[in-house]
């Protein structure tokens, strides 16, 4: 910390008579101002940087508004001599910019950054010094803690314990020990009665500022205050409500913590003197120490002394007997050489010591009690034990006269017992003698039943199974005739039905194409040759046929009639109604006749076919010729040819007759062969011998069914047997076990009487020793009860010394706390205040320093939607650079100044400091809303002595307004 | 059939009692039960018990023996006349003792015990009843009764407790003293009762004290050091007068506190809160 001598303090030194002790700080640099135009300096220096940020966002606009017009204004007049179109347009545009430049103006007008308030207040900041040399730096808008106060509850312990504990003393022994409880309590009581409600708060605030953080004063200037200026600034200081006594209170205060450590250590230690001296005066930081000296000499009174007087004034009035020890004269200066709290600390822990052998005392007879009364229970249990066995004794003598009569009744008992029980079993044996009996001849009777029963089922069995052979046997059989009936009905039906066919008998035509066989006549020989050899071939042809007529016409179709009557028969009826024809197709008689007829009918079939065949030939033949006769001319032989024409006409018709007479006689080729006869009669005679057989197998079914039915019924009346043999032998079994029940039933009830009776029998005899046992019972019950009546006692006693321990334990406890929560406080301040003392301490007085805080509020839109921010803070430098005027005074300067210039309108610098303002808690001051502290024409006069451009000057009186 | 005779039935040559010919009775009811529930049954089977009968004669008690041994014994009095010692522990229905005896051993009455002047008992007096002790009774054991009544200069070496009341007329001392009921001191000033115990105490009575007393070796000051108590669970309440909404309160006389020290200790309670 810098103590400096302001300039003009030392200049005005012998004429102005300054207040001791008080300060301002000054902004330091190469230029010394009055207030009101530093003021004003900030104000401009704060309000171009803002106005510079609002501007630099809105430039661009301006720009481009104020360079249309003009180009569209000049573009559209040339283009208007040139009596181009375009430049009518172009002037309503350069219009439209004019307006929109002018609504823009007014926009700028409005929203321009306003000034809402400024000025600047004084925080105070108390140095105080120290009695060891040197100052500690202290808020003053912090409230000293109430040190005294806790210094004066910690001896105000110590007096206060100084007789707690030593009137418990064994050595008072002679005094009762409810008094010396009374004492006790009533002692620990008082010490802490007055001290419970003001403990002090462990973190209360102290105005000591840390030697770190008091730093950033060192590179401020400080200028001494008369009383008018001091006046003014207490005006302007910030909180007013400080009171005028607070730098007295913290140099008590410090004095009070210096003494309250160990300043002996700090006498064996000086300081080793200032590390550096930022005044470049060493002479006074040697002075300072002398001062220092003196100050400690004068101010301090001896500590020890001072404290030892206090407590002994404090104890004086209250016991002189009870003064401790530690404070005899004789042992005080072997104290000296220890801290005054320690040596408080030291008495009052013994004392609590003492209190704490007191209350061990009370512990040891409450033990006591507690054992003597466990002892009175024990002694209870004891006679209980006792009586106890008097109860048993008395008891064994009572069961002892009662054995003679127990004994006969339960010998009585068990012999009636045992008789009982050989009658019964006597009825048992009867019983199930008799069931046995029957029982066996039944099931003899059943062992028989059930052999019948199983013949009868083998040889049912049997049956059965023979029923189920023969049956297959039967279907078989069943199927087997069918077949051959019905094959031997489709044979007689191929038989005696028509089962080839015969070509059609041909037609004589003239214009038949000649083929490669016949080969056409080219002379006339040859035509009268073939004319001549058709004519034979054509009466040969003509000849068969009709011999094959006469053949056919005498032959006689009886034999096949009966064999269609016998196949008419056969189709018509069941195989069981053909067995009487079958004899007949045995027996067929004229099966040679058969024979004979189909040979007949294969000749003339064969005639048929032949004939047929050269009729075809002999007309190719008489084609040729006809085609060579024409060719030749010869129409002489045109009759010859005729003839020969009517030739196989003639065989054409007789062709024709045979076919008729062939396709009208039923016939096949089958009965031409022997073997088709031979299968017929296989067939009819196997099917006779089968349908024989059936018969006879049918026959045999019927028994085996007649035996089956019969072998049922007898098999049904036997199970009926069993049955009944069956339900006969449960009758028996059921009849035996209920008589069997009867007599148990019988025989437990008799049992049960007798065990009833005899527990009765018992009880009356051993009635008096169990009422005497239930009064035992009863009477150790109530033993029981007296045991915890008289361990209640002890409880009770138990539970007031308790309470008595548990009391003056807490109260003991709570004093230790006290002490502790004391020393602890002290502990703490000293500790901060230690920390927060600077190495170089060069201030020889108590002062004050007034440390000025700027206070700014801009408006910004303040039209609509206000926008507004404010802010204070500190500086510590004021430089002057350059000296021309920046000088836009015309209109154009102004402009161009307005367009593109972004110098700052100042020419000055400004330094803040951060780590003040943050110590004086600038940003947190409540500083005045909507004043302007400003001088009147503080910024004209700024303007004209070039401190700033006229410009700034401007919008600065604008902004005020 | 006769039910109720018993042919060749055994002929009883005990001496012990046939308690209230319940043997005959016995017999008598199950052959008639028989006859009735089961008119086949052969009765002669059961008429002839062939064991041997296994009465014994009784075993001769002790010399001395001061304890009933019979039914009879149980209900009667014993009742002593002095001068004269007993060797034994006496147990009894009632037991008196007239003056001048001494009993080298407990005694214990079921419903009564009554102890003459003079008397020494060498042990525990205890009685399910009532106790009362005629004038400078010595028991070197514990005194347990219902109720008991004391004339002056009774010593006890055990400790008094009485399920009932408790009277005493003069000097007592005892190890400690317990009553469920009153607990009545009287006396004129000489008169002292010396309790080594540092609590007396009636747990549903009152104590009213007459004569001098001492507890645990001081003199008890009934003003300062008599309580009213009652406990509910752990909790336990002393108070210099009766509550007045609990029934369920005792009365305790003690040198382990007096009502100053426990003002003192509720006030600060109070201040604590």
């Amino acid at each position: 910390m810098i103590s400096l001598p302001p300039d003009n303090l030392q200049d005005d030194n012998k004429t102005v008579n300054f207040a001791p002790g008080m300060f301002r700080a000054r902004l330091t640099g190469n230029v010394s101002l009055d207030d009101a135009t530093e003021d004003a300096a900030i104000l401009a220096y704060e309000y171009e940087r803002r106005w510079q940020q609002w501007w630099s966002k809105r430039r661009w606009v301006m720009t481009v508004l104020l360079i249309i017009p003009p180009v569209a204004l000049v573009l559209g007049i040339l283009l208007l001599v040139l009596g181009s179109g375009l430049g009518g347009p172009l002037l309503w545009l350069a219009l439209l910019s004019l307006m929109l430049l002018g609504l823009f103006l007014a926009y700028c007008q409005f929203t321009l950054p306003r000034l809402g308030a400024f000025g600047r207040v004084y925080r105070r900041v108390v140095a105080v010094p120290l009695s060891h040399s040197g100052a500690v730096w202290c808020d003053a808008a912090v409230p000293a803690p109430d040190f005294p106060s806790i210094r004066d509850n910690f001896f105000a312990l110590y007096r206060d314990s100084a007789v707690t504990g030593a009137r418990t003393q064994p050595n008072e022994e002679l005094e009762d020990e409810i008094n010396r409880k009374k004492w006790l309590i009533g002692d620990l009581s008082g010490m802490l009665a007055p001290l419970l409600d003001s403990t002090p708060d462990d973190d209360a605030p102290t105005p000591f500022i840390l030697a770190n953080r008091a730093a950033c004063l060192d590179r401020i200037r400080m200028e001494g205050l008369n009383e008018a200026q001091l006046n003014t600034l207490l005006e302007q200081s910030l909180p007013p409500t400080i009171p005028s006594g607070q730098p007295t209170t913290f140099t008590k205060l410090a004095r009070e913590v210096e003494a309250y450590s160990s300043p002996e250590l700090l006498a064996k230690n000086p300081p080793a003197g200032p590390k550096f001296n930022l005044s470049g005066n060493p002479s006074s930081t040697e002075q300072g120490l002398e001062n220092a000296q003196i100050l400690e000499g004068e101010a301090v009174p001896p500590r020890l002394d001072f404290v030892a007087e206090g407590v002994v004034t404090a104890l004086e009035p209250s016991n002189e007997k009870s003064q401790p020890p530690e404070l005899e004269p004789e042992t005080r200066n072997s104290k000296l050489e220890t801290p005054i709290h320690h040596q408080i600390a030291v008495k009052v822990d013994e004392n609590l010591g003492l209190v704490r052998g007191e209350i061990q005392r009370w512990e040891e007879r409450a033990a006591k009690e507690r054992a003597f009364f466990a002892g009175q229970v024990a002694r209870l249990h004891e006679s209980q034990q006792v009586v106890r066995t008097n109860y048993d004794e008395v008891e064994t003598a009572l069961e002892e006269e009662i054995r003679p009569t127990v004994q006969r009744l339960e010998s009585d008992a068990e012999f009636y017992q045992s008789q009982l029980s050989r009658f019964y079993d006597g009825q048992r044996e009867v019983i199930e003698g008799a069931r046995d009996a029957a029982l066996g001849k039944l099931g003899r009777e059943l062992h028989e039943l059930e052999g019948y029963q199983e013949e009868r089922l083998d040889e049912q069995s049997l049956l059965q199974a023979e029923f189920r052979g023969l049956n297959e046997q039967r279907t078989r059989l069943e199927t087997s005739t069918d077949g051959r009936f019905e094959s031997l009905k489709n044979q007689l039906a191929q038989l005696t039905g028509r089962s080839y066919t015969i070509p059609p008998p041909p037609v004589f035509r003239s214009n038949l194409g000649l083929d490669d066989a016949v080969v056409a006549p080219t002379t006339t020989e040859e035509v009268l040759q073939g004319l001549a050899e058709l004519r034979a071939e054509a009466r040969l042809s003509t000849n068969a046929v009709h011999a094959a007529l006469n053949r056919y016409a005498r032959l006689r179709f009886e034999p096949l009639d009966d064999l269609a009557q016998l196949e008419q028969e056969l189709a018509d009826g069941t195989k069981w109604q053909a067995t009487r024809w079958l004899g007949n197709i045995i027996n067929f008689r004229q099966s040679g006749q058969l024979l004979a007829l189909a040979g007949e009918v294969s000749d003339s079939v064969g005639v048929y076919l032949d004939a047929t065949g050269d009729f075809e030939r002999l007309n190719a033949r008489w084609c040729a010729l006809e085609t060579a006769i024409r060719d030749l001319g010869l129409a002489s032989y045109a009759n010859r040819l005729g003839e020969a024409q009517q030739y196989l006409v003639n065989l054409s018709d007789a062709i024709g007759s045979l076919h008729s007479s062939l396709a009208m006689a039923p016939h096949s080729p089958e009965m031409a062969r022997p073997a088709t006869f031979q299968s017929l009669y296989d067939l009819a005679a196997g099917l006779q011998r089968e349908l024989e057989e059936l018969g006879g197998l049918a026959a045999n079914i019927s028994r085996s069914e007649e035996r089956l039915d019969q072998l049922g019924g007898e098999l049904a009346e036997l199970a009926d047997y069993i049955a009944r043999n069956k339900n006969e032998t449960d009758d028996v079994t059921q009849e035996a076990a209920e008589r069997l029940t009867e007599v148990a039933r019988r025989q437990q009830m008799l049992e049960d009487k007798l065990t009833e009776l005899k527990v009765t029998r018992l009880n009356i005899v051993r009635g008096h020793i169990d009422t005497f046992r239930d009064q035992r019972t009863a009477v150790m019950t109530r033993f029981d009860a007296a045991a915890e009546d008289i361990s209640s006692v002890g409880d009770s006693a138990d539970k007031i010394l308790k309470k008595h321990l548990s009391r003056s334990e807490r109260l003991l406890e709570e004093a230790r706390k006290l002490r502790q929560g004391l020393e602890n406080t002290i502990a703490a301040i000293v500790e901060e205040f230690e920390g927060s003392v600077a190495v170089e301490r060069t201030v020889l007085t108590p002062s004050e320093l007034f440390v000025p805080v700027w206070y700014f509020q801009f408006y910004e839109r303040p039209v609509w939607s206000q926008r507004m921010f404010g802010f204070a803070t500190c500086y510590y430098s004021l430089n002057r650079f350059g000296s021309k005027t920046p000088d836009p005074a015309n209109l154009p300067s102004l402009l161009f100044f307005f367009l593109a210039n972004s110098q700052p309108s100042t020419r000055y610098k400004l330094t803040e400091e951060a780590d003040l303002a943050t110590l004086v808690a600038a940003n947190q001051l409540d500083y005045p809303s909507g004043r302007l502290n400003l001088a009147t024409d503080s910024i004209e006069r700024l303007a004209k002595d070039g401190w700033l451009s006229p410009w700034l000057s401007w919008l600065l009186n604008r902004a005020r307004r | 059939m006769s039910s109720s005779a018993r042919i060749g039935s055994k002929q009883k040559s005990n001496l012990k009692p046939d308690f209230e010919g319940n043997l005959a009775d016995f017999d008598a009811a199950f052959l008639l039960f028989v006859v009735e529930s089961d008119p086949n049954f052969d009765i002669t089977l059961l008429q002839n018990n062939p064991s041997p009968s296994l009465l014994t004669s009784p075993v001769n008690p002790a010399a001395e023996q001061m304890y009933p041994v019979t039914k009879d014994e149980l209900t009667r009095k014993i009742k002593i006349k002095g001068p004269n010692t007993v060797n034994t522990n006496i147990f009894g229905d009632q037991v008196v003792l007239e003056d001048d005896v001494r009993v080298k051993g407990n005694v214990y009455g079921i419903k009564l015990v009554e102890i003459g002047a003079n008397c020494v008992i060498e042990g525990d007096v205890v009685s399910d009843g009532a106790i009362s002790l005629q004038k400078d009774c010595r028991i070197e054991g514990a005194l347990i009764g219902a109720d008991v009544e004391a004339e002056a200069g009774l010593s006890v070496d055990g400790p008094i407790y009485s399920r009932g009341a408790l009277l005493c007329k003069g000097n007592l001392s005892a190890e400690s003293l317990t009553a469920t009921g009153n607990i009545v001191l009287v006396g004129d000033k000489s008169a002292e009762v010396v309790i080594q115990g540092s609590l007396i105490m009636a747990r549903h009575g009152e104590i009213q004290v007459g004569a001098t007393l001492k507890l645990a070796g001081r003199t008890v000051n009934v003003e300062q050091q008599k309580f009213y108590i009652t406990q509910s669970g752990d909790q336990m309440r002393l108070s210099r007068v009766p509550f007045e909404q609990t029934a369920e309160q005792g009365v305790l006389l003690t040198t382990l506190t007096d009502s100053e020290l426990e003002r003192l200790i509720a006030d600060l309670a109070v201040l604590e809160q």
